[in-house]
């Protein structure tokens, strides 16, 4: 009896432990669980939320022209346009045009959905100069190293490429503002002043770029 | 026999207790061992942008929304992406130029106003060392059903 009574407090003992092991996982552990779901469920949105039947255009010059196929390049990247009789085409003029009409050489903006071979199952065909859509502006942050006293102009040396430098032109219409978009005076621009400038080729002035717009990068006195 | 049977127990529960305490302290240090040691991922820097210009700049800029060659129907949109903290980020069409600053988690979401028609959108990140990162992107905006 003494022996039957030892043996099952021993037993009640051990028993406890046993079921120890089988603890809800820790505050680390749940951490863990839970930023694997939010990752797998990151993951699964942005597959919803990246739809490949979002209509899709592509800018380029024609280099080739096959019978329900054009390829056109752009910025040295070729995209297939597949074509079928659904396609429709307008010319330079806005009037409506056909397939035959189309030239190598000419630039076109193409519209449609993507193929899963990434050609374009186009809907429709515009034919677009470059020269009307080209954005031919720069976006340069730089210092100002020297200004003109004589007339309205600049030299900026850009930050990414200290061995280079823009010889700069303004006019009135040349916007200048702080990072607050604040309107600042062209007073403000002074040698070692740094900025950042929109421009583009100047047409009449050689080796000259014309700023639109001028972006202050340091504290000033907004105009009044 | 009672005396016994007391001192039966005391012997049994004090037994019990320590072979209890020595498998609780077993299965501790096991589980300690056992468990993985979880360590913060490293960073790797990577320069993401569509169309990257400058590929030895230590900024980054990762444009994620719009798509890249998207055709859209409506003439406002905005640009959303990542880049270094505090940036200045400049975007500009060929009518117009927008400034805006990332947020102090790299984040950006910039309302721009496309032209009619094929939109060629400029768009640089200039962080506080002036290091600057460009991308670019070619959207389309126009109201005809395709």
């Amino acid at each position: 009896m003494p022996l039957l009574i030892i043996i099952s407090i021993f037993f009640s003992f051990l028993i406890k432990p046993a079921m120890a092991v089988t603890a809800t996982p820790s505050a680390d552990q749940t951490k863990d669980i839970v930023d694997i779901i939010q990752q797998k469920v990151k993951e699964k949105l942005n597959l919803i939320n990246t739809p490949s039947n979002q209509p899709k255009s592509f800018f380029g010059a024609i280099i080739k022209i096959d019978q329900n196929q054009i390829l056109i390049s752009y910025q040295n990247k070729n995209q297939i346009i597949n074509v079928d009789e659904n396609t429709a085409y307008v010319d330079l003029k806005r009037n409506k045009s056909k397939f035959a009409n189309l030239k190598i050489g000419q630039e076109i903006l193409a519209m449609g959905y993507l193929n899963d071979d990434q050609s374009l199952n186009t809907k429709r065909i515009v034919v677009t100069e470059l020269k009307a859509v080209d954005n031919p502006n720069q976006i340069i942050v730089g210092q100002i190293v020297d200004i003109s006293k004589s007339s309205p102009i600049f030299v900026l040396i850009p930050s990414k490429n200290k061995d280079n430098q823009y010889q700069i032109k303004t006019d009135s219409k040349t916007e200048i503002i702080d990072i607050k978009n604040n309107k600042l005076d062209s007073k403000v621009l002074t040698s070692g002043k740094k900025i950042i400038v929109i421009i583009s080729p100047d047409t009449k002035i050689a080796k000259t770029f014309y700023a639109s717009k001028i972006i202050s990068l340091e504290t000033s006195t907004p105009k009044q | 026999m009672i005396k016994e049977l007391f001192l039966a127990i005391a012997l049994g529960a004090l037994l019990g207790l320590g072979i209890t305490g020595g498998y609780m302290a077993l299965n501790q240090k096991n589980t300690k061992e056992n468990k993985p040691e979880i360590t913060e991922p490293t960073v790797i820097p990577t320069i993401t942008g569509i169309i990257q210009t400058d590929s030895n700049s230590s900024n980054k800029l990762d444009i994620t929304s719009p798509e890249n060659n998207l055709l859209v129907s409506v003439a406002k949109i905005n640009i959303i992406g990542t880049t270094s903290i505090n940036s200045q980020i400049v975007i500009n069409t060929i009518s117009k130029t927008v400034i805006g600053q990332s947020d102090d988690k790299g984040n950006f979401n910039i309302p721009i106003e496309l032209n009619a028609g094929f939109n060629i959108i400029k768009i640089s990140s200039i962080d506080s060392t002036d290091n600057q990162s460009d991308s670019q992107l070619n959207i389309t905006y126009s109201t005809v059903k395709i």
